[in-house]
């Protein structure tokens, strides 16, 4: 069934659509990601501009923000100070991303800097979760043993305007949390991911939190920061389209389920090792289109 | 007596304007009409066919032209920069339209100057040929971007590959059919008939036909233009229940 999409002024199979939101709600179910690396690509792919799908996408992360969220929130699992510095941070971020994205476009260097970007950040977070659960499965024990007990940066220890943040039992410059949410920011407004898998390793060794409160304040305070980017997103360029986005969170609320039931079953290492093949494999499409030589050198757009 | 009295105005009105319709038809050879005026764009919408009527009451070859609202068009080239194909080169094309079709009643044969009056006039392919914004001096460069924003055009089927067919019903009365795909832009398109014998245009005739957004979709694009922040605000509130959902869908 073929469904016209207001926004992106394109029709297209509803189906697909749908299957693509059940899937992506199903990892998030199995892995607790957002999948925003997954949609975004395949919604370009399917001649969706780069622009809506990137807006449309930032909307659909917020629901899979507050799924998440809601949970940790609950077991205590979540540091609403840091979270609350980090999407400061977060809102500028999504701003200036969304200006370089403009930017971008204007150049005719969006697709190419997309692709880019998720190339470079996909390949190497593949290769070290793919490392990891390797090495893992040899040496069961030792994965876990070097995240506490950090010891943070001397030029981080030097920073100003420290604050002290109790729920993580942490004295830091609050220009720190600013600075990842910052990062995380630019990173939802130009490529319609929520970061997370950027966020928490940086929130665990560059702030020293634990393990355990940076996965839930990064989902908390990517809630606020994919809200902001999907407003912006909305209001500067009209790109957010909510038939799109409609039949992606129903398709990703109906996926989460089937995940649900699924991370339920599946080892952790071995959960770990299909989703890295996975990012890998992403990365690994869009390294070939940026490598090969394209069937058409000339693209038509209109300005 | 007022049915009688109806009877006579209906009389009088029907006898007048048929006396104003014939000497219409009198004053013009070439007279056309659209099946519809315009193009609903609803959610099921997949495209649409734009059929044309026309009457001539003398001798000649029809040309039919449809023409998109006119847009700004950049044509970009890739080149390998470090092993990565990316955009290098563009050239900016001004007064492109965004959709473009036609249709000849004679295909083929056609004399010298029969094809120089419908150049002339803007049917044919050849006619869309379009001079770049920025003056450039080497003429190979140009001509290969401007045949790849007709090749880019004619993949997207917003430019035709050929000349339609017009279909004559009996030797005045005459049909043509053109297809508009999903992703055809909106706005207002202008339709041109040209009535043309020996390199003469002996009529033409014009309308035109609008392309919009109905419905549901008409109302989304509104208040997503119009009213964006609230727009947003919405797809925001849209999103939080949905991850609320899937919470609540989750604990039970």
């Amino acid at each position: 069934m073929q469904i016209y999409l207001p926004i992106a002024e394109i029709s297209v199979p509803a189906e697909t659509i749908f299957i693509l939101g059940c899937t992506v709600g199903f990892l998030s179910g199995v892995f607790g990601v957002g999948g925003g690396f997954l949609t975004t690509p395949f919604l370009i792919f399917l001649g969706i501009p780069p622009a809506v799908a990137v807006g449309t996408q930032a909307n659909q992360l917020v629901a899979s923000g507050m799924s998440g969220t809601i949970g940790h929130f609950k077991r205590g699992n979540v540091d609403v100070k840091i979270g609350g510095m980090m999407l400061v941070g977060g809102v500028v971020g999504s701003f200036i991303g969304i200006l370089i994205f403009r930017l971008l476009e204007y150049l005719g260097q969006i697709d190419f800097a997309v692709s880019l970007l998720y190339v470079v950040l996909l390949s190497s977070i593949g290769v070290l979760m793919l490392s990891e659960s390797i090495f893992s499965s040899f040496k069961k024990k030792t994965v876990k043993s070097h995240f506490n007990a950090q010891r943070v940066n001397p030029f981080i220890a030097r920073l100003p305007y420290k604050m002290r943040f109790p729920r993580s039992k942490l004295y830091i410059s609050a220009l720190v949390p600013i600075g990842i949410g910052f990062v995380g920011g630019i990173l939802a407004a130009i490529l319609g991911i929520g970061g997370g898998f950027l966020l928490v390793p940086a929130m665990i060794y560059i702030l020293g939190m634990p393990t355990i409160l940076a996965a839930g304040t990064s989902l908390f305070q990517i809630i606020f920061t994919t809200a902001a980017a999907t407003l912006m997103h909305a209001t500067m360029n009209n790109t957010v389209d909510i038939v799109l986005g409609i039949i992606l969170i129903v398709g990703g609320v109906i996926g989460s389920q089937f995940g649900l039931v699924f991370a339920r079953v599946i080892k952790p290492n071995h959960a770990r090792t299909i989703l890295a093949i996975l990012v890998l494999a992403v990365s690994g499409r869009l390294a070939y289109k940026l490598l090969a030589t394209p069937y058409d050198l000339y693209s038509t757009v209109v300005m | 007596m007022t049915i009688r009295f109806v009877t006579m105005v209906v009389l009088f009105v029907l006898v007048f304007s048929s006396i104003g319709l014939t000497q219409a038809y009198a004053q013009k050879t070439l007279t056309i009409d659209l099946a519809s005026d315009h193009v609903d764009i609803t959610t099921g919408f997949n495209g649409a066919n734009l059929i044309l009527y026309g009457m001539k009451d003398r001798p000649g070859e029809i040309a039919v032209v449809i023409r998109g609202p006119e847009k700004k068009m950049t044509v970009r080239k890739k080149n390998r920069v470090l092993g990565l194909w990316m955009n290098t080169e563009h050239m900016d094309f001004d007064g492109v339209p965004a959709y473009y079709d036609y249709a000849l009643s004679k295909k083929e044969g056609l004399s010298d100057a029969e094809e120089q009056v419908l150049f002339e006039n803007g049917v044919g392919l050849a006619t869309l040929i379009y001079e770049p914004r920025d003056a450039v001096p080497e003429r190979d460069r140009i001509q290969s971007f401007q045949q790849a924003l007709i090749r880019n055009k004619q993949l997207n089927h917003l430019f035709p590959m050929e000349a339609g067919s017009i279909e004559f019903l009996n030797d005045d009365f005459f049909r043509t059919t053109m297809y508009l795909p999903s992703n055809v832009p909106r706005g207002t398109y202008e339709i041109e008939t040209f009535l043309f014998r020996q390199g003469q245009i002996i009529d033409r005739s014009a309308t035109t036909m609008m392309v919009a957004p109905v419905g549901l979709n008409a109302r989304v694009y509104d208040f997503a233009t119009q009213k964006s922040f609230y727009y947003g605000l919405i797809c925001i509130f849209i999103a939080v229940f949905a991850g609320w959902l899937i919470n609540v869908i989750r604990n039970k």
